[in-house]
C-alpha cells in the first residue's frame, strides 16, 4: 500500500467508474429513495404528493393492516429462503467440493455442474414448474420409491404448505453451482505441502481441518452467505413465474409484493419504501455476517 | 509515461461526460415523429392483436395516406413497466392500446376525450362499451375519500374518459368437453342450475375418472372475476353485490354465503383438477384441450385459444355460469364489457391524426371487421348487418352476447370502483385458494372477509 | 466401495443439473400437439421434429437479434473489465482519503433493490437521450456489474506481491503503465471469471433491454424469445427451440472458459 507523490493518481483511476456511477446510478438510487416518501402512481412526477413517513407507517406499523400483514409475511419467506439456502447449500457444496477435488474426471463433472448457472432465465422456471406438477417427476419419484407420504397430491407448488419448499428447492438448485465453484476453487488453492508438513508434525485430521482448511474456507463462506442472502432477498422471477406468490400468499416474497404494489396497484411510492427497507435489512444481515466471521471484505 | 496515463484516463472521463452531456438535446424521439409527416406510432401488448391492428391500419393508410407503425411489447407486466417508463420521459407513441379502465393513473399521460368525441361517435359502440372507460361519480367519491388514492385519481371528474373502446368480450363462460360428457352417459347440454352442473361433474368424475373443472386458479382473484361475481349477482340481484362492494353488507349474510359455499362444494367433492392452484390461465386451457378436465372456465376470448390448440368447435359445448338454486336471476346472459381501449398520447405532435385514427379504427365497419377477423376478438363497434362478415366462430360469440345491458352492467361501476381498492377482496381471493385446498370452510372465508372489512374500516382504509 | 458411492453421488447431482436441458431439447423436438399433451415427458413421442428450429429461426429476425446480443455482451465485458480493474488497482495499491467510503458504496450497490429503481433509471437514461441505443442498454449493465467486479479485482490485486510494483517503479514506469503492462496481464484469471459472469448476465438480461428498447431491430435474443412466447398460448416446442438457440453460444463457450473461471475465483476470492 502506498501514498503517491501525486495525490491525484488514485482518484484518476477511480474516475471512469465513478463517472459512470454518477451518470447512471446516483440518480436512480437517489430518486428511488426520495420516492419512498411520496404517494406516486409511477407516471409523471409532478403528480406526486409528499407524505413524509406515511408509506413506512403503512406497512411497518399497521396503518394499513393488510399491507402490513403482507409485508411481514413476505419478509418471513425471504428470511426462510435465505436461511434454508445457507444451511443446506454450504454443507453440500463443501462436501461436493471435497469429493470433486479427489476425482479424476473433475473437469467433466465441473462442466456439468456449471450448467444451472448458465441456465438462469425464464425457461428453467417453467421446467421446474412441470417437475412439481401433481403427475410430475417429484411425485412420480416419491411414489416409485415407496415414499408416498412425501407426495403432494396438489403438486408441491399448488399447496400452501409446500409451495415455499418448492421455491427453496429451485433456489438451492440455482445457488449450489456458484457456491460449489467457490469452495472447489478454495480447496484447490490450498498448498498440499501444508498438509504434508502437518502430517509429519503428527497433527490429527481434525486439527488439519480446523487449522489449515477452515481458515481458508472462511472468507469463501462469508461471500457465499452474503450472495445467498442477497439472492434470497432479491428473489422475484422464480416466485412470480412458479407460484405468483400463492396459494393464499404462502410463497409471497418482498420482490413479488413490491412488483404488485408498484405496477398493479400503481403505488410506486409505497413499493419504493418496501424495497428500501428490504435493502436495509439485507445490509444489516451482511454487516452482521462480516462481523461474526471477522473477515474483512 | 505519467502523461500518457493521465491522457488515457482523461479520455475515458471525457467519453463518460459526453454520454451525460447528451442530456438536454435529442430527447424527443420515441413516438411522435416530426411535424407534418404522415406517420403515427402505436403500442400494444397483445401479439394476437398485432395483425388485426395492422390490417385496420392498412385500410387507414389507403384512405388517408397516414401510415401507422405498430410496436408490440409483451407480456403484459413488461408492457405496464414500459408504459410507465415512457410516460415519465414523454416518450409514449402517438396511440396506445390499454386495458379498458378509468383511474389506472395513466390519465396524466393520455388525452381526455369527452370534449373531443361526441355522442355521434359514442352511439356507434355496443351499448355498454363506454361503461368501464367513463369515470363515474361513485369512483370520484371513493377516490376523494381514499387517503391512498393518487393525485391523478383525485383529479378525475365524472363523465371524463381517456380512451375509445376497441373490443369487447365476456367472462363467465364454461367450456365443456363434449366427448367426455357423452362418455359419462350424459347429454352435452348446458346445465340449468349450479347444482345440476355439480352433479354433472360428479357423474363424469365417477364414470370416467376425469376431474370436473379447471381454471387458472394460480391467479387468486380469477374465480371472483370470472365466475364468483356472476353467481353472486344472480343469487341476490345486482344491488346486493353492490352493497357488498360498498361495505353495506356482509359476506356471511344469507344473501352471499351460498356463493362462497359454491367453491367449497367444488373442493369437498374433489371436482377440481389436481394442481389447479399452480395452474395459470394458459395452463388451464391447455389442460382442458388435452382432456385433463371436463370443463374449463373462461371467457369469450377462450374459444380462439382452444381452437388454436387443436380442438374443434363441434368438440366443445359452451354455456354461461349457471345460477345457484334459489337465485333471483335464473339465467345469465353474457353481458359483454370492453376489454381494451385506444388512447392518444397527450404530448403527441400528431394529436389530431392520432385521434382521427382511433375514431376510424373503432367506428369504421371495414376497419373493425378487418381488425376483428385478424385479431380474433369482437369489436366494440355495433356492427349491425356487417356482423355477417365476421369469422363464423366470432359471429357465434357475438350472437351469444346479450343485446340489452344486463345485470353485470349494473354492478360494473361498483366493481370497478371497489374490488381492486378494498383489500378485503384480496384477502377473500386468498381464502378461495384456501377453500380449494380444503384448509378453510365457506363460513370461515366469509368471516375472514367480514373481519378484514371491519378492521380496514376501523383503520381508515 | 467408497469410490462407487462417490461417483453415484456425483452422477446423481450431475443428472439434476442436466435434466432441465434434456427437457428443453426433448420438448423442442416434439410436435406442438405432443408438447401440449405430454408436457412432463422429456422425450418426444415418435420421431423428433427438427423443423421447429428452422421455423423459429425464420419466424423472427434471429440473426439480427444474435448480432445485437453479441455486441451488447462484448461491450459490457470490455467496459466492466477496463473500468473496474482501474478502480480495483487504485483500491489495492494506494492509500488515499475517502477510499473506504467509495469502496463500500460500490459494494453496497449489490444490495440495491432492482424493481424499485427501474423507472428512475429509465427516466435517467432517456434524459441522456439513450433510449433505443446500445449505449443505453449497456451502461446500466456495466454499472450493475460493479460490486462483484470491484471486489474480485481488488482482492486479486492485493495478492500480487508489492515488490513487483516497486521494481516497476524503479524501472521508471508510471502508474498507468504499471497497471496496463503488469497488473492487468497478471489479473487474467480474474478477468476471465468476471468476463464469464458478465457474459452470462448480459446475454440473459431481459428486463432492462425490454424497457429501454422499442424497436425490433434493437432486440436481443432473449427479447426475441419473449416475443415468441406471447401468441394466444404457449407453444412449448417453439419456445424451447428458441431458448436453445439462445443458450447455445454460452454452452459452446463455456467448457473453454470454465477452467479460467475457477482459477480466477481461486486467487481472487480466497486470498483476501
Amino acid at each position: 500500500m502506498i501514498t503517491t507523490r501525486n495525490k491525484w493518481v488514485p482518484y484518476l483511476f477511480l474516475l471512469p467508474g465513478v463517472l459512470l456511477f454518477l451518470a447512471v446510478g446516483v440518480y436512480s438510487v437517489g430518486f428511488s429513495i426520495l420516492l419512498s416518501f411520496y404517494n406516486w402512481s409511477g407516471i409523471d412526477f409532478s403528480t406526486a404528493r409528499f407524505e413524509g413517513l406515511a408509506n413506512f407507517k403503512q406497512f411497518l406499523l399497521g396503518d394499513d393492516p393488510i399491507v402490513t400483514q403482507n409485508f411481514y409475511n413476505s419478509l418471513l419467506h425471504n428470511v426462510l429462503i435465505g436461511a434454508a439456502q445457507v444451511v443446506i447449500v454450504i454443507p453440500i457444496a463443501i462436501v461436493l467440493a471435497f469429493v470433486l477435488q479427489n476425482t479424476k474426471m473433475a473437469s467433466l463433472y465441473r462442466t456439468v455442474y456449471f450448467l444451472p448457472m448458465i441456465a438462469s432465465g425464464v425457461a428453467i422456471f417453467y421446467v421446474w414448474k412441470g417437475l412439481f406438477e401433481p403427475t410430475g417427476a417429484f411425485n412420480s419419484l416419491f411414489h416409485a420409491i415407496g415414499l408416498d407420504f412425501l407426495t403432494v397430491p396438489g403438486g408441491m407448488l399448488g399447496s400452501s404448505s409446500t409451495s415455499l419448499i418448492g421455491i427453496i428447492i429451485t433456489s438451492i438448485w440455482g445457488g449450489l453451482p456458484g457456491t460449489l465453484i467457490l469452495y472447489y476453487a478454495g480447496l484447490t488453492s490450498i498448498d498440499p505441502t501444508l498438509y504434508e508438513a502437518a502430517n509429519v508434525d503428527g497433527a490429527s485430521k481434525l486439527t488439519m481441518i480446523t487449522k489449515i482448511t477452515w481458515p481458508l474456507l472462511k472468507p469463501i463462506t462469508l461471500i457465499a452467505v452474503i450472495q445467498m442472502v442477497n439472492g434470497a432477498f432479491q428473489a422475484f422471477e422464480n416466485v412470480f413465474i412458479m407460484t405468483g406468490g400463492g396459494p393464499s400468499g404462502s410463497s409471497e416474497v418482498i420482490g413479488t409484493l413490491v412488483y404488485r404494489t408498484a405496477f398493479l396497484n400503481n403505488d410506486y411510492g409505497l413499493a419504493s419504501a418496501i424495497g428500501w427497507i428490504s435493502f436495509l435489512i439485507t445490509g444489516a444481515i451482511a454487516m452482521f455476517s462480516i462481523r461474526s466471521f471477522k473477515v474483512d471484505i | 509515461m505519467k502523461r500518457k496515463a493521465t491522457l488515457m484516463v482523461t479520455m475515458l472521463s471525457v467519453l463518460c461526460l459526453f454520454v451525460s452531456a447528451c442530456s438536454g438535446g435529442q430527447k424527443q424521439e420515441g413516438g411522435s415523429s416530426a411535424e407534418g409527416s404522415k406517420h403515427l406510432t402505436m403500442w400494444t401488448w397483445k401479439v394476437a392483436y398485432t395483425p388485426g391492428i395492422e390490417a385496420a391500419a392498412k385500410l387507414y393508410e389507403e384512405k388517408t395516406g397516414v401510415k401507422v407503425d405498430v410496436e408490440t411489447f409483451t407480456p403484459d407486466d413488461t408492457y405496464r413497466q414500459k408504459f410507465q417508463a415512457a410516460a415519465n420521459s414523454k416518450n409514449l407513441p402517438d396511440v396506445v392500446n390499454w386495458w379498458a379502465t378509468a383511474g389506472d393513473s395513466i390519465e396524466g399521460s393520455v388525452l381526455e376525450l369527452s370534449g373531443e368525441v361526441g355522442d355521434d361517435v359514442l352511439s356507434k359502440y355496443y351499448g355498454t362499451a363506454m361503461d368501464p372507460i367513463k369515470v363515474t361519480q361513485s369512483q370520484v367519491d371513493s377516490w376523494q375519500k381514499d387517503k391512498n388514492a393518487t393525485t391523478v385519481q383525485k383529479s378525475l371528474k365524472a363523465g371524463q374518459f381517456y380512451g375509445l373502446p376497441l373490443d369487447i368480450g365476456g367472462f363467465f363462460t364454461f367450456y365443456g368437453n363434449k366427448q367426455l360428457i357423452e362418455k359419462a352417459g350424459l347429454t352435452a347440454e348446458a346445465p340449468k342450475t349450479w347444482e345440476e352442473f355439480v352433479t354433472m361433474m360428479e357423474t363424469i368424475k365417477s364414470k370416467t375418472g376425469t376431474p370436473g373443472l379447471v381454471f387458472g386458479a394460480k391467479t387468486s382473484d380469477l374465480w371472483e372475476n370470472w365466475a364468483g361475481s356472476a353467481l353472486a349477482i344472480m343469487y341476490g340481484g345486482p344491488q346486493s353485490y353492490i352493497d357488498l362492494l360498498e361495505r353495506k353488507a356482509k359476506m356471511s349474510d344469507p344473501e352471499h354465503l351460498p356463493v362462497v359455499q359454491a367453491v367449497q362444494t367444488l373442493a369437498d367433492k374433489d371436482l377440481l383438477m389436481p394442481g389447479i392452484l399452480s395452474t395459470d390461465i394458459d395452463g388451464a386451457d391447455q389442460a382442458f384441450a388435452a382432456g385433463k378436465a371436463a370443463f374449463d372456465l373462461g371467457g369469450s376470448f377462450t374459444m380462439s385459444t382452444l381452437l388454436a390448440m387443436g380442438m374443434k368447435p363441434e368438440d366443445i359445448v359452451t354455456f354461461p355460469v349457471p345460477p345457484i338454486d334459489g337465485s333471483k336471476i335464473t339465467s345469465w346472459t353474457t353481458d359483454p364489457f370492453t376489454l381494451t381501449m385506444l388512447s392518444v398520447n397527450k404530448d403527441s405532435k400528431n394529436k389530431d391524426a392520432a385521434l382521427d385514427f382511433i375514431k376510424y379504427m373503432t367506428t369504421d365497419p371495414d376497419a373493425a371487421v378487418a381488425f376483428a377477423n385478424a385479431a380474433y376478438t369482437v369489436p366494440a363497434l355495433n356492427l349491425g348487418d356487417r356482423a355477417k362478415d365476421l369469422d363464423p366462430n366470432l359471429k357465434a360469440i357475438v350472437d351469444s352476447f346479450a343485446t340489452e345491458p344486463g345485470p353485470y352492467s349494473e354492478a360494473q361501476p361498483a366493481i370497478n370502483a371497489y374490488r381492486g381498492k378494498n383489500k378485503e377482496w384480496e384477502v377473500y381471493a386468498q381464502s378461495i385458494q384456501s377453500m380449494i385446498e380444503k384448509k378453510m370452510t365457506a363460513e370461515q372465508a366469509a368471516k375472514k372477509f367480514d373481519d378484514t372489512m371491519k378492521s380496514l374500516q376501523a383503520s381508515g382504509n | 466401495m467408497v469410490k462407487t458411492i462417490k461417483h453415484i453421488i456425483l452422477v446423481l447431482y450431475g443428472l439434476t443439473c442436466v435434466y432441465p436441458f434434456l427437457w428443453m431439447i426433448g420438448t423442442s423436438l416434439k410436435t406442438s400437439q405432443d408438447a401440449l399433451a405430454n408436457p412432463q415427458s422429456p422425450l418426444p413421442k415418435g420421431a423428433p421434429e427438427w423443423s421447429t428450429f428452422a421455423e423459429v429461426w425464420n419466424k423472427l429476425n434471429f440473426y439480427r437479434f444474435f448480432v445485437n446480443s453479441v455486441v451488447v455482451s462484448i461491450i459490457v465485458i470490455i467496459g466492466v473489465v477496463l473500468i473496474y480493474t482501474m478502480m480495483a488497482y487504485s483500491f489495492a495499491k494506494f492509500r488515499f482519503r475517502g477510499k473506504k467510503f467509495v469502496y463500500y458504496t460500490f459494494i453496497a450497490l449489490l444490495l440495491v433493490p432492482g424493481v424499485t429503481t427501474l423507472i428512475p433509471l429509465y427516466i435517467n437514461m432517456t434524459n441522456l437521450g439513450l433510449q433505443n441505443t446500445y449505449v443505453g442498454m449497456i451502461l446500466p449493465m456495466i454499472n450493475g456489474a460493479a460490486p462483484f467486479a470491484i471486489f474480485l479485482f481488488t482482492s486479486y490485486f492485493r495478492t500480487i506481491s508489492h515488490e513487483l510494483y516497486e521494481c516497476a517503479v524503479l524501472d521508471g514506469c508510471g502508474n498507468f503503465k504499471i497497471y496496463w503492462r503488469v497488473y492487468l496481464p497478471l489479473a487474467l484469471p480474474a478477468i476471465g471469471t468476471i468476463a464469464i459472469l458478465n457474459f452470462i448476465g448480459s446475454w440473459n438480461n431481459i428486463l432492462w433491454p425490454m424497457i429501454i428498447v422499442d424497436k425490433q431491430e434493437m432486440f436481443t435474443l432473449p427479447m426475441g424469445l419473449m416475443y415468441l412466447d406471447s401468441s394466444s398460448f404457449k407453444k412449448w416446442n417453439e419456445l424451447m427451440a428458441g431458448a436453445l438457440i439462445t443458450v447455445i453460444p454460452i454452452l459452446i463457450a463455456f467448457p473453454f472458459m470454465q477452467k479460467m473461471y475457477v482459477k480466477g475465483m481461486t486467487v481472487g476470492s480466497v486470498k483476501m
